[in-house]
């Protein structure tokens, strides 16, 4: 494709290589938990169980107000109101102060957790809470799988600067990758060649690359912008522009400006905004804040969810007093600009989540793809250089690594799910994954073969997926029939699929020990 | 709109890449194939993968198009990937499957009237078409004995007229053989073993 000298081409191999090796399981970490993130929504749902989808559907004016009146002006400078995976609406009366534990400002306030059918409070919490998880977090399966995505269940900020670093990383072993392969177009339909051979192994790999390569660059970066964005780039804005003062620049970037005044006024009716507001987004409702609540200053942003043909959410700003629309607000800043629009494209291109489903099984596709694509270069690494016992070392950290994961992952959902009962699902959670992935890697040390450890842990993993829905069942999850009455296909779908995956993996166990220990060849 | 339109624009670029593979060269060589003969029809290909999504941007939406291109990195490379000795073993499959209702119905017709012939009563078999009353099986075997019937009566005759000894042995050792019209051995054999059946 682009011509490159030969000593170009060698360091090009070596900037591929060598950077895939260091950071490529690491890398593979954040790609496999993100395609199992990509149906966040969806895995909170099945594991929590839904109640109902329709809590911002419903009239919530009457319950909203009913909250508000109970408490001090101070909690309403800001308003936000959700609804959870669960099903329950939630409440968060607020404002803003300095958390004594983390020395940064923090949000801190009064929140309900109330059932939006009879509008009977469920539960009320008071404190900074967005440090109180299982106050509005539903499904501690679903947290615990993003934060490891998004920052390796590591300390703030260190999880978000590694994150971002594979990200780049990532992009680099993408491009590297592109300019060494002069024959990409030539080798876009030859499939893996028979044999078992080097060029077998180097067949998969640039076959599954090549494909993947536009939505690898495009994951890679705008999974690096996000984590850049909270850890390093916001912090800097704040202090080359606000002087440190991160509100302030908050404010200038999110919030609408509006004059300041604090008369009491009635609240304007919040069910004529939520239907004003579909009217002029279209999209469903997923989130609505409300700043200054009661005053006469007070402002609604109201979030929607993509509309049907459109990429990002969208979200609407109403007068809080007399109800009145004031326009749609771009995400950056108050007026349209590129930058605006450039930010825009960055969570729907990063999640897919613009069409429903049908795009989130495309996201999860092409997560698998990039997995896929991580493994082969792997291996392909370790088959050139198995004469050396080293290099054999990493291929069995390669192959506990591509089961031992799956494996944690299914082990944080076995553990979720033992734990509900007892009530401490957010302490059990991480630790089914480290149970999962320890035993994978005691697995790896112990075995003789590779083979016989691959086939192990295969069978391992579809026993663990064959186990998962019967478990869900077993300690009270919601069953089929309810399911089904409730319009929650997520959750007999998701069951169907783990019945799958673990049968077919069951039957085809034999596959996996055609793992090849042949002698290396010469590169071709 | 949006997710049928771009399901079907999906469909229609698979079908291109599909035929892109099926004839590329160097996937065929690499398989030990025959290079592919006739006309590969490359711009009729690419114009099927590319102008769906030049379509899905001209007047359908910007994520009906992002949909369509991440769909088709992922569906293209799993089409790409199957070597063409599997694609030809599926497609012997799908022959055999769409051939597979015949069978069925001929092996289902003969499982229904193995099944009446086990279940239902002898009487009730006797009502049974085809059927003779002491239910030997229908495949001529009531024709085949009464012919054979016939032909030994045929013989018995012609052993009992005494001009038949002449043709068997002539006089004064001369021997002269001459063959009974239509007659084999093997009949004889199955109407002996049937006679004595019945005795």
């Amino acid at each position: 494709m682009i011509p490159v000298s030969q000593g170009q081409m060698k360091r090009l191999t070596t900037v591929h290589g060598w950077s895939g090796v260091v950071l490529g399981l690491l890398l593979f970490t954040v790609v496999i938990t993100g395609t199992v993130a990509v149906f966040a929504h969806e895995i909170a749902r099945w594991s929590a169980g839904s109640s109902s989808n329709r809590a911002l559907d419903r009239p919530i004016d009457g319950i909203v107000r009913g909250l508000a009146e109970t408490m001090p002006r101070f909690y309403l400078e800001d308003t936000n109101i959700w609804r959870t995976d669960a099903g329950d609406l939630m409440v968060f009366f607020h404002a803003h102060a300095t958390n004594p534990e983390t020395g940064e400002p923090d949000e801190y306030g009064t929140m309900f957790r109330v059932d939006p059918d009879s509008g009977a409070v469920l539960a009320r919490d008071e404190g900074f809470m967005w440090h109180e998880q299982q106050a509005w977090e539903p499904s501690a399966l679903r947290k615990f799988l993003v934060d490891l995505h998004v920052q390796l269940y590591m300390p703030d900020p260190w999880g978000l600067i590694v994150t971002g670093l594979l990200g780049l990383l990532m992009m680099a072993a993408a491009i590297s990758g592109f300019l060494m392969h002069r024959h990409l177009i030539r080798d876009l339909f030859v499939a893996e060649r028979p044999g078992a051979r080097l060029v077998s192994a180097r067949d998969r790999h640039v076959l599954a690359s090549s494909w993947s390569l536009p939505f690898a660059i495009i994951l890679a970066f705008t999974g690096s912008f996000f984590s850049f964005a909270f850890s390093v780039s916001f912090p800097i804005v704040a202090q080359v522009a606000f002087g440190g003062d991160q509100e302030a620049m908050a404010k200038t970037l999110f919030e609408a400006p509006v004059a300041e005044d604090a008369r009491p006024v009635r609240a304007a009716d919040l069910d004529a905004i939520r239907a004003a507001a579909i009217d002029e987004a279209g999209g469903p409702l997923t989130f609505i804040g409300i700043h200054n609540y009661g005053r006469a200053d007070a402002r609604v942003h109201v979030w929607h969810a993509a509309a049907d043909g459109r990429l990002g959410f969208t979200q609407t700003v109403f007068d809080g007093a007399d109800g009145r629309f004031l326009g749609i607000k771009p995400q950056v800043g108050n007026v349209p600009s590129i930058g605006n629009d450039l930010n825009a494209l960055m969570w729907p291109l990063h999640v897919g989540d613009f069409a429903g489903l049908f795009s989130k099984a495309i996201w999860g596709a092409l997560g698998a793809t990039t997995c896929f694509v991580i493994l082969s270069g792997l291996r392909m690494w370790v088959r050139r250089r198995e004469a050396e016992r080293l290099w054999r070392g990493f291929g069995r950290a390669v192959t506990v690594t591509a089961y031992g994961l799956p494996i944690g992952m299914v082990g944080s959902a076995h553990a979720f799910f033992l734990s509900l009962p007892a009530g401490d699902p957010i302490f059990w959670t991480p630790l089914g994954f480290v149970g999962g992935a320890l035993a994978s890697i005691a697995l790896g040390l112990r075995a003789g073969d590779d083979g016989r450890l691959a086939q192990l842990l295969w069978r391992i993993l579809s026993f663990g997926f064959l186990l998962l829905p019967l478990l869900r069942l077993a300690v009270g999850g919601t069953s089929w029939a309810d399911a089904i009455a409730g319009g929650h296909g997520e959750v007999v779908s998701i069951d169907l699929l783990l019945l799958l995956a673990g049968g077919v993996m069951w039957w085809a166990r034999n596959s996996s020990g055609s793992y090849r220990t042949a002698a290396a060849e010469p590169a071709e | 709109m949006s997710v049928l339109a771009s399901t079907a624009a999906i469909a229609v670029t698979l079908a291109g890449i599909g035929r892109l593979a099926a004839t590329d060269p160097k996937r065929r060589r690499s398989f030990g194939m025959q290079p592919f003969r006739g006309n590969r029809q490359v711009v009729l290909a690419l114009t099927a993968v590319f102008m769906p999504g030049v379509l899905l941007l001209a007047i359908g939406s910007g994520a009906d198009f992002i949909a369509w291109l991440g769909a088709i990195c992922v569906a293209g490379w799993a089409v790409a990937a199957v070597s063409p000795w599997r694609v030809a073993s599926a497609w012997r499959w799908m022959a055999a499957v769409a051939a597979a209702p015949h069978r069925l119905l001929v092996s289902a017709v003969a499982g229904v009237r193995r099944l009446a012939a086990a279940v239902l009563p002898r009487s009730a078999r006797a009502g049974i078409p085809g059927r003779d009353p002491v239910g030997a099986a229908d495949d001529g075997t009531v024709a085949r004995i009464a012919e054979l019937e016939r032909r030994v009566a045929q013989l018995e005759a012609a052993l009992a007229a005494p001009s038949v000894a002449s043709y068997a042995f002539g006089t004064e050792g001369e021997r002269r053989v001459t063959r009974l019209p239509a007659f084999q051995r093997s009949d004889l054999q199955d109407a002996k073993v049937l006679r004595t059946g019945d005795r």
